[in-house]
């Protein structure tokens, strides 16, 4: 550039900053002050040019008196930073990594003219910490995407980038995805391209899409300012990829062979004979393609991609023969089961009896995006993004079901974005609209659906429980529903039990031990015929706004001015049936099978009208705003400074409204000392108040109400559903005055408004008047230094802590409820909700520069209390804020303990190694290790009230805790570059390549039976004292129990026995996924 | 196109509600309700405490009588009715009121369980120190013949779909029957005269306690009931669910893992039950009403 050419741009732009040709969208800051080589003194007036492939045009600003500049809105991508100043020599400074939504300090000097070179060293390598922000977490870009072997194959086949979360330190895989520090995945904020892609139903990510797709990810764990609310966990922060002034893309191929995976390994059960080996891997495979380009350079740029994905999985299930020690007693009464060396009963596959099928997923992603320059300093972005995926199960093992299962998720989110900058880019506006919306569903696969009246959704389902217990009507045989003929029969009965027993129901349908009666050679626990069940066809949509305003100032230092205000509109299309309009359940006994989810209302007595289904709207509001300073102050410290304020209400399905959760106010306040002043380390903390944004799924389950009603057929009166099970109604329909069994303690009263059937459904759930709004407090503190280039060491201390909590509660067990705050209130006789974590992480990221990259980690944490989350881990039920938790005061008891995140120690490493051969070709290896220890075990039983697994026997985690799991992933790629722009990547990951079958899950149910919360003695262990501590047998002389049981038939306590315990309580239930291995050609251009 | 109408529903009902309720909404007031669901006592209906007003007439003494209530909403409307099936008049209809005189024959199976005569013999196998079984009167069906199929049993009234300062209202409900006089004849033969019998029941001042604390378990009212050429007065207190007692203990809304009990009783805590001896039924000892 010549001499005259830059005083002109100095002139024209006069003043502190100025503006530049192409004001681009974006989040991250670079900034820094130029000082003079010589002198050490700041320097004014220069002219500092930031351009990158990912920025339209470029970005100019001019330092100030202070040799200040600041660069903001900037794209994640790699910058070159050039200097210019009259008197010095022009400076250059290439790579310097900008992420998304990160404050990077590069400090750099000029050299004067006059002074001869090499005489001053004047700048160093770039800085990669964050030193505007106290966010914990880590950002995912392109390199670590492409070099470290991830994102195992499973579930859809979409690579999707939601797995990203994994790589925080502080990130804990859930059930329904990733939590972090403590929070559950419902709990955290989920964002693509400024717009929230949360399940507004129940908070989990709803949207997915190839990591191709995408240009960085931003994994905050903690610390965030009053710019992000509406989340108690953490913030997922997609950024995909834009269009560029040159044509880019690739285009992709990943396959997954089912013959290089490893079995999965088979559960055994002692209670059930059916055996099953689920989700084997058997192909998946993607591909796809993306390409981004100018329409019109430097004004309109493009960037569209396509990628189907396919994963096929297999199931089996056969039945398993218990085989028996056989002492050849002629009368067989010395019969018993014979064990296997791993102490489970001997089991042995009946021949004939297996059967496998195909499970199929498929995945059309594709995302679309406009990017466009409306002037220098203004631009629009519009972005399409989406996903339809379909699950089909296409039949059911069992003869008597209809059909298999039909799961559909389809998600679109459309963003639109604009940012501009005013009075020379001191005032920077940002602004979104957007529309998220997602369709699910659960249906048949035999293509019949809700309201049809034909196929597997016209027919009811029949789930069958009958036990043993009572000898007058003895549990069901596996012959009732399974066609076995032949020897797989006579297997069944391999010592004549039938000849010896007079147990039998249905011919030859039972073969008792006579040594041990009540066990059975082929046993089961329940067993399903009949149509789908429950269906749902369901439509979420958020549709959101929202815009900020950054002004850039100085006042005893430099400011970072940041407001802005939101608003999100939810809305719950919910529709909703039982197959056949109803569902028969067996009680245990089998005196009679339960009819209660019928849809409809009564208009007098006994007077019901039936709704094939119901559907319901739901919806909500939120509203938010905040004003947050980052202040730095001689670039020493860093001071932010900021406020949320949020509204939420939401309204039930007739419009009123349903909760009002008001007028909310988060303090966000942290600090950042930077000791160097030049960018290299930071030493941080933050306190911050997050409020939840409840999930509309309780608009529709408790605000809206839900008309149930129903009967009990009596079998003694005829109903017999097996009598024909192709028509399983016969005579348990209602409302008959023959089969039905009114409801209640006198069951038959006459005092019952309806004497053939009762309401089940409840209607809406009154709210606490002073309901206060859900939140957690945070505390983040800790410290990083760069100790090598792009290299840098942290420490972390985080501490959280539930404030007021939402749930549903019950003062009498059960028999009405209400919203409230536990331990607040209404809900003052509850104890408050609990859960504390407390996590030190230590780390070392390295990004990826001089071939090499790299992130270890280690967090040490504690989690504990009485409270998981917005989800229930001891049985997965998803229903945020109305989860039975808190519903009964009995249910409490022994709820305190480790919380089922409570993994003591995570290790996380990635690393990576590019090998140049020459210009041409590269070699790239990746390793990647994770451990993590095991989650506590806990005791569960049923509730007489709530039924299985509600009830914690001994405290919470008095079972030990389950081993740990390590997985060691490897990649490998080679890159063979055909010139400067066109490269082709062939990549082979192999995923647990040490072949680790850890056990993942155990059976937690010590016994199906009501018994009673046990509480130890001071100072004594639980398990010991409760004759426990040999898992499921008992302990103590005599082979008793110190625990108690509620008999359901006597209404009688008594003392359990050692026939109440689950025998397969500890036994696994899951396992890690075997060793895998996929393969990939990359073609980039 | 329905479905853009529904999903618009949705929208504006958020939107418009907003604009409605601003940001300092006060929650919502709870619909009315009332119960028939299971509790944890397994007892559908409402146990009803009359005290007697004032009366005229000779008339039996009563002093409680148990209730059953449903509320009824026809879906997509705002149309709240109770449904109400008293003890009384039911009483009468299906013989709990009118019974025939005493069998001689032992019948078993009417007497396991019971206080008196857990272990039931046949008079005629009797030895001494055997509990031998009275035989309970035959219960006897009546009708009236203007209400053939006892519709009459259930009462239908108003209700508000919101509490007004944490009442919901109910629209005053009126039974009559008309029993003739008939000879009955008996399970065990024979027959017995029984006279006629007029019988009116009029509720009025029906007040359902509503809010989060009493969400419908509790309702006041005032009875005028009529039977012959009695008529008496009562103020009506009455709650959900029933759970039988004998001691306050059974009553205890809270478990009590030392004394074997894995749940509460399934009365509200609110109401601080204690066991009314007399007729063996958990009570408030608190005036609900005031609860909020």
């Amino acid at each position: 550039m010549s001499r005259h050419s830059w005083l002109f741009r100095v002139t024209l732009l006069a003043g502190v900053t100025v503006s530049s040709f192409v004001f681009a969208q974006g989040s991250a800051v670079v900034t820094g002050t130029v000082t003079d080589a010589a002198t050490d003194q700041p320097l004014e007036d220069v002219v500092v040019t930031a351009t990158s492939p990912a920025l339209q045009g470029e970005e100019i600003m001019v330092t100030d008196k202070a040799g200040l500049y600041r660069i903001s809105q900037l794209p994640p991508g790699t910058y070159t930073l050039r200097l210019e100043k009259q008197g010095y020599k022009v400076f250059t400074r290439a790579e310097v990594g900008v992420r998304v939504d990160r404050t990077i300090r590069v400090n750099l000097k000029l050299q004067p003219e006059s002074v001869q070179a090499d005489t001053i060293v004047v700048n160093g390598t770039p800085p990669t910490v964050d030193v505007g922000s106290t966010t914990t977490g880590v950002n995912i870009g392109k390199d670590f995407i492409n070099k470290i072997s991830f994102i195992q194959p499973g579930g859809s086949g979409v690579r999707s980038f939601e797995s990203l979360a994994a790589a925080a330190p502080q990130s804990n895989g859930d059930d329904f995805g990733y939590g972090f520090s403590g929070a559950q995945s419902p709990e955290n904020l989920y964002v693509v391209d400024g717009m929230s892609v949360g399940d507004p139903q129940y908070g989990t990510n709803g949207a997915q899409f190839p990591v191709e797709f995408v240009e960085e990810a931003e994994v905050v764990t903690g610390g965030y300012q009053a710019e992000y609310g509406r989340a108690t966990g953490g913030v997922l922060n997609v950024v995909t990829k834009s269009g560029s002034n040159e044509f880019h893309g690739s285009a992709w191929i990943n396959w997954t062979p089912g013959a290089l995976s490893g079995l999965k390994k088979s559960i055994k059960s002692d209670a059930d004979a059916f055996g099953t080996q689920s989700d084997q891997l058997w192909n998946t495979a993607d591909f796809g393609a993306e390409v981004g380009g100018p329409i019109i350079k430097d004004k309109l740029w493009f960037y569209v991609g396509f990628s189907p994905s396919f994963a096929r999985t297999r199931d089996q299930r056969w039945i398993n023969q218990f085989l028996i020690d056989d002492k050849g007693t002629a009368d067989k009464s010395d019969d018993q089961y014979k064990l296997d060396a791993d102490g489970f009963i001997a089991q042995k596959e009946i021949d004939g009896t297996r059967q496998s099928r195909f499970n199929d997923s498929r995945t059309f992603s594709y995302i679309g995006k406009l990017t466009y320059l409306i002037n220098a300093d203004q631009n629009l972005s519009l972005s399409v993004v989406g996903a339809p995926t379909t699950n089909v199960t296409p039949f059911a093992f069992q003869p008597g079901r209809v059909s298999g299962d039909l799961t559909t998720n389809n998600s679109t989110t459309v963003s639109m974005k604009y940012s501009g900058g005013f009075l020379d880019k001191h005032l920077l506006v940002d602004a979104n609209v957007g529309w998220f919306h997602l369709e699910t569903a659960d249906l048949p696969s035999d293509g019949s659906r809700i309201g049809d009246n034909f196929g597997s959704a016209a027919a009811p389902a029949v789930t069958f429980r009958r036990e043993d217990e009572d000898t007058q009507t003895p549990g069901h045989g596996v012959a009732d529903f399974e066609n076995l003929t032949g020897t797989a029969a006579m297997a069944c009965d391999p010592r004549g039990y039938l000849a010896t027993t007079t147990q039998l129901i249905r011919g030859a349908n039972r073969f008792l031990l006579a040594g041990i009666v009540g066990k059975r050679v082929v046993t089961f626990t329940e067993y399903s015929i009949g149509g789908h069940g429950y269906m749902e066809e369901v439509a979420v949509d958020r549709y959101q706004a929202r815009g900020a305003v950054t002004y850039i100032a100085q006042l005893l230092g430099h400011h970072i001015l940041k407001g802005g205000a939101d608003l999100e509109v939810l809305r719950n299309d919910n529709k909703k049936a039982y197959s056949g309009g109803n569902f028969l359940r067996e009680n245990v006994t089998g005196s009679r099978f339960d009819d209660l989810r019928r849809f409809g209302y009564y208009t007098g007595a006994d007077e019901a009208v039936e709704q094939k289904y119901i559907r319901q709207v739901s919806s909500g509001i939120g509203i938010g705003a905040y004003v947050q300073d980052s202040w730095s102050i001689m670039d020493l410290v860093t001071l932010n400074l900021g406020v949320r304020y949020e509204n939420q209400q939401l309204f039930a399905a007739d419009g009123t409204l349903g909760m009002t959760l008001n007028n909310t106010l988060s303090p966000r306040v942290g600090a950042i000392y930077d000791f160097t002043q030049q960018g290299r380390s930071k030493i941080f903390a933050n306190y911050a108040r997050f409020y939840e944004a409840v999930p509309i799924n309780i608009a529709d389950r408790a605000l809206s109400g839900e008309n149930n009603f129903g009967y009990r057929h009596l079998r003694s009166a005829g109903c017999d559903p097996l009598a024909d099970p192709g028509s399983p109604l016969g005579a348990c329909n209602g409302p008959n005055a023959t089969t039905n069994q009114n409801i209640g303690a006198g069951l038959d009263s006459p005092y019952n408004v309806n004497q053939y059937g009762r309401l089940t459904g409840a209607g809406k759930t009154p709210i606490d008047p002073n309901l206060k709004p859900q939140s957690t407090d945070e505390f983040v503190g800790g410290g990083e230094y760069e100790i090598i280039t792009d290299g840098r060491i942290g420490v972390t201390y985080t501490k959280r802590w539930m404030n007021y909590i939402i749930e549903d509660m019950s003062n009498d067990e059960g028999s009405t409820y209400f919203i409230g705050n536990p331990g607040y209130g209404l809900a003052s006789a509850f104890p408050k909700a609990v859960r504390d974590y407390d996590g030190v992480t230590v780390s070392f990221t390295k990004a990826f520069s001089d071939g090499w990259m790299g992130q270890a980690s280690y967090t040490w944490s504690s989690l504990r209390g009485n409270y998981n989350g917005l989800f229930r881990p001891e049985t997965d039920q998803l229903n945020p804020n109305i989860n039975s938790d808190f519903d009964l005061k009995s249910l409490l008891v022994n709820q305190t303990g480790p919380l089922s995140a409570d993994n003591t120690h995570n290790i996380k490493v990635y690393a990576a190694k590019e090998f140049k051969v020459n210009t041409s070709l590269s070699f790239v290896l990746g390793l990647t290790y994770t451990g993590i220890s095991g989650s506590p075990i806990n005791y569960l039983a049923s509730h007489p009230v709530y039924g299985a697994d509600e009830a914690f026997v001994l405290p919470r985690g008095s079972g030990g805790r389950l081993p740990w799991v390590h997985h060691l992933n490897a990649k490998g790629g080679v890159t063979y570059n055909l010139n400067k722009d066109n490269a082709i990547t062939f990549t082979a990951d192999v995923f647990n390549f040490a072949n680790f079958q850890a056990v993942t899950a155990v059976d937690q149910t010590i016994s199906t039976q009501d018994l009673l919360p046990f509480v130890a003695p001071a100072g004594k262990n639980p398990q010991e004292a409760a004759c426990l501590a040999g898992n499921n047998q008992p302990q103590c002389a005599g082979g008793k129990l110190a625990i108690s049981k509620y008999n359901e038939t006597t209404a009688e306590v008594e003392t359990a026995t050692a026939s109440d315990l689950n025998p397969n309580f500890k036994r696994p239930i899951a396992y890690q996924s075997p060793i895998s291995v996929r393969f990939g050609v990359k073609v980039t251009f | 196109m329905k479905n853009i109408r529904i999903g618009l529903i949705g929208i504006s009902s958020a939107l418009a509600g907003f604009v409605l309720q601003g940001c300092f909404a006060q929650q919502p007031l709870p619909e009315c309700q009332v119960f028939t669901g299971d509790s944890v006592a397994g007892v559908t209906n409402y146990m009803a405490l009359l005290k007697e007003t004032g009366h005229t007439g000779t008339c039996d003494d009563l002093t409680h009588m148990e209730i059953g209530l449903t509320r009824i909403n026809p879906a997509g409307t705002t149309d709240f009715s109770v449904l109400m099936r008293a003890q009384r008049p039911v009483d009468f209809v299906i013989g709990n009121q009118f019974t025939a005189s005493t069998d001689t024959e032992n019948d078993c199976t009417d007497y396991v369980n019971t206080e008196d005569c857990s272990e039931c013999v046949d008079p005629i196998d009797a030895m001494d120190g055997d509990n031998v079984c009275q035989e309970e009167p035959d219960p006897v069906t009546r009708t009236d013949p203007a209400d053939a199929t006892n519709k009459g049993l259930t009462l239908k009234g108003k209700l508000s779909q919101f509490p007004t300062d944490g009442i919901c209202s109910v629209d005053p409900m009126t039974s009559t029957f008309n029993f003739q006089a008939e000879d009955v004849t008996l399970v065990d033969g024979g027959t017995e005269s029984f006279p006629s019998v007029a019988q009116k029941l009029e509720w009025t001042n029906f007040k359902i306690i509503m809010n989060a604390k009493v969400p419908g378990s509790y309702f006041t009212a005032n009875l005028k009931l009529t039977e012959g050429t009695c008529s008496a007065n009562y103020d009506v207190t009455a709650f959900w669910p029933i759970v039988t007692c004998t001691t306050d203990d059974e009553c205890d809304p809270n478990s009590n893992l030392d004394a074997g009990r894995v749940t509460g009783s399934g009365i509200s805590a609110e109401f601080k039950p204690v066991c009314n001896v007399d007729i063996g039924v958990c009570v408030p000892s608190v005036d609900v009403a005031k609860l909020k």
